[in-house]
């Protein structure tokens, strides 16, 4: 999220103050179902927070596990010895029992449930990558699934876990849609241009961009990320009207023109206007310099989306069409 | 005529009682020397969520001294606790925790600390001095039938109390509180309380007080029983060694 902002700008200058000097931005959580009295639980939490914080990025966590043993050793006349879980569930009581005498009944509210059958570890950690969040949540449901017993289940959640999820769900979706927004763009044309083969020529500039569009990430290193899956997607809205524009100039010239010259023709008809298009769309690239990073993605992105759909229907439409105009002319 | 004109000026001053002459009616109610009762904690909170306490009390001086011990829930059982009022300075506070074999005091520094998570502080518990109030008495009003003294009482400085102001409903004919509502500092309702109270040995004691947190959408009801009066429960049961033995009765 925080690589959606420009270096200098106002909000990555504070997300980056919170990452450096507080305890960072991304919250992680794990739900712990359990006696929350019994001494066994409460060790598992301590140990989970500890394999928890031996990642670099993770500044702090906490629990109800550590204000059990900050009250052991308050009783044990601040003794640092005494800073540990202890050894039954009587001790563990009279430290809850003592703290209500006084505490305010809600302090916990946000570590335990009213029942004590429910606790949450919360961690922070600085901005990950797309990557290390689906490195991290995959270690630490491993360490998880370790600690899980007949008397404690976990569940690692957080808005790591929602990230992550988020993640996959878009990157997931964005494919589906833009394999089904191809087939379906396919049969519309084959409707309209009454030919599944001109069908399946109408989305050949379109493939071949986000071909090529994928190709250039990998290339240059781009992560597939939730945010370029989503804005390849762009390619196939605005990559469409190429191709219409000439499979309509062939057809009706087909009818007039010789089969030698159609697809001359057809060039010399809508290739200027369709690197005139191209063009002036090109004005998206002003979006370039805006200093919220999806914003530069989608200028750049439509700028190569212009060119490579606008070449892609001028060199391999038209050359696809020149090569199988005999099956197109003859039933079109 | 004039004597007539002199008994009704004479009833009405009789009954324009100032608000803090109300509060000094109520302060000089009889009260026993001593107290003890099974008392009854049931806390609610807003999910519907309970927690039930169950503990013996033994009292005296207006609960300035008291002593519980615990006997619910069953974890419990065994803690003692004991408090000490002392006037113009943090209340004395120590407990008995039987797992680790200690006593150990327990921070009074602030009165609107919650008593054992209930929706009652130690302020709501303890005495209310007059001379740290102001007083100023409302129309009277009736509630179950019953004629009321209504009382604003703002607490002074002094006082260092957790509230802006309570209103209280105190009962004309027993001079006992029936209703409170409770103000924060902000002047938001915090606090509504109601009390019921019977006779007996010749005193008004409270038999149950329910409390709601209104912002906390928390409550608390507290029941007293086997309620005993003036047994001669001597001042020395108010020591710290006497927190580790459970009493007989």
């Amino acid at each position: 999220m925080v690589n959606f902002f420009k270096p200098g700008s106002e909000i990555r200058d504070s997300w980056d103050f919170l990452d450096e000097k507080m305890t960072g931005t991304i919250d992680i959580r794990v739900r712990v179902e359990g006696d929350m009295k019994n001494p066994e639980t409460l060790s598992s939490m301590i140990n989970l927070q500890s394999i928890m914080e031996k990642d670099e990025k993770v500044t702090t966590s906490y629990s109800i596990a550590n204000i059990v043993e900050q009250m052991h050793r308050t009783v044990m006349d601040d003794d640092p010895n005494y800073e540990i879980i202890p050894e039954n569930r009587a001790k563990v009581n009279n430290l809850f029992t003592m703290y209500s005498m006084s505490g305010d009944p809600d302090d916990f509210s946000t570590m335990v449930d009213y029942d004590y059958n429910v606790g949450l570890i919360t961690a922070f950690s600085k901005v990950m990558t797309t990557i290390e969040i689906f490195d991290y949540v995959e270690k630490m449901n491993q360490e998880v699934k370790l600690l899980k017993g007949s008397d404690i289940n976990l569940e690692f959640t957080g808005m790591i876990v929602i990230l992550r999820d988020l993640v996959v769900m878009i990157v997931n979706s964005s494919v589906l849609s833009i394999i089904l927004s191809l087939i379906i763009i396919g049969i519309i044309a084959s409707l309209f241009f009454k030919r599944i083969l001109w069908g399946v020529l109408a989305v050949l500039p379109l493939s071949s961009a986000i071909i090529i569009n994928f190709g250039f990430m990998g290339y240059f290193g781009i992560e597939l990320s939730h945010i370029t899956a989503l804005l390849s997607s762009i390619i196939i809205g605005v990559g469409v009207d190429f191709s219409i524009h000439y499979i309509s100039q062939f057809r009706r010239l087909s009818q007039s023109v010789d089969s030698k010259k159609l697809s001359r023709e057809v060039i010399d008809d809508v290739g200027y206007p369709i690197v005139l298009d191209a063009g002036s769309n090109m004005g998206f690239g002003a979006l370039l310099f805006s200093v919220f990073l999806p914003i530069q993605y989608i200028g750049g992105l439509m700028v190569f989306a212009m060119v490579s759909t606008s070449l892609g229907a001028l060199t391999i439409l038209a050359a696809s069409a020149e090569l199988l105009k005999n099956r197109l002319i003859d039933k079109g | 005529m004039k004597k007539y004109l002199l008994f009704n000026l004479l009833i009405f001053f009789l009954n324009a009682q100032s608000g803090i002459e109300i509060a000094k009616m109520v302060d000089s109610r009889k009260i026993p020397k001593d107290q003890s009762n099974i008392t009854k904690m049931v806390l609610t909170n807003s999910k519907g969520k309970q927690r039930i306490n169950i503990v013996i009390s033994k009292s005296m001086d207006g609960n300035k001294k008291q002593i519980m011990w615990f006997l619910e829930p069953k974890d419990d059982k065994g803690v003692a606790f004991l408090k000490i009022e002392k006037k113009g300075k943090d209340d004395e506070m120590r407990m008995w925790l039987p797992a680790f074999k200690k006593v150990r005091r327990i921070s009074s520094k602030k009165r609107g600390d919650s008593f054992m998570g209930s929706d009652l502080s130690y302020e709501d518990l303890s005495t209310r001095e007059i001379a740290d109030h102001n007083y100023s008495r409302l129309d009277d009003q009736t509630i179950n039938l019953k004629l009321c003294y209504v009382l604003e009482i703002f607490p002074k400085k002094e006082s260092s109390s957790s509230y802006s102001k309570h209103i209280s409903w105190i009962e004309q004919s027993t001079l006992m509180v029936l209703k409170e509502e409770s103000f924060d500092k902000r002047g938001q309702l915090k606090k509504k309380k109601e009390f019921l109270n019977k006779e007996l040995n010749d005193y008004l004691v409270m038999e149950r007080i329910f409390v709601e947190d209104v912002q906390k959408k928390h409550s608390t009801e507290v029941t007293f029983e086997d309620y005993k009066v003036d047994t001669g429960i001597s001042i020395k049961l108010f020591q710290e060694k006497n927190l580790k033995r459970l009493p007989r009765n």
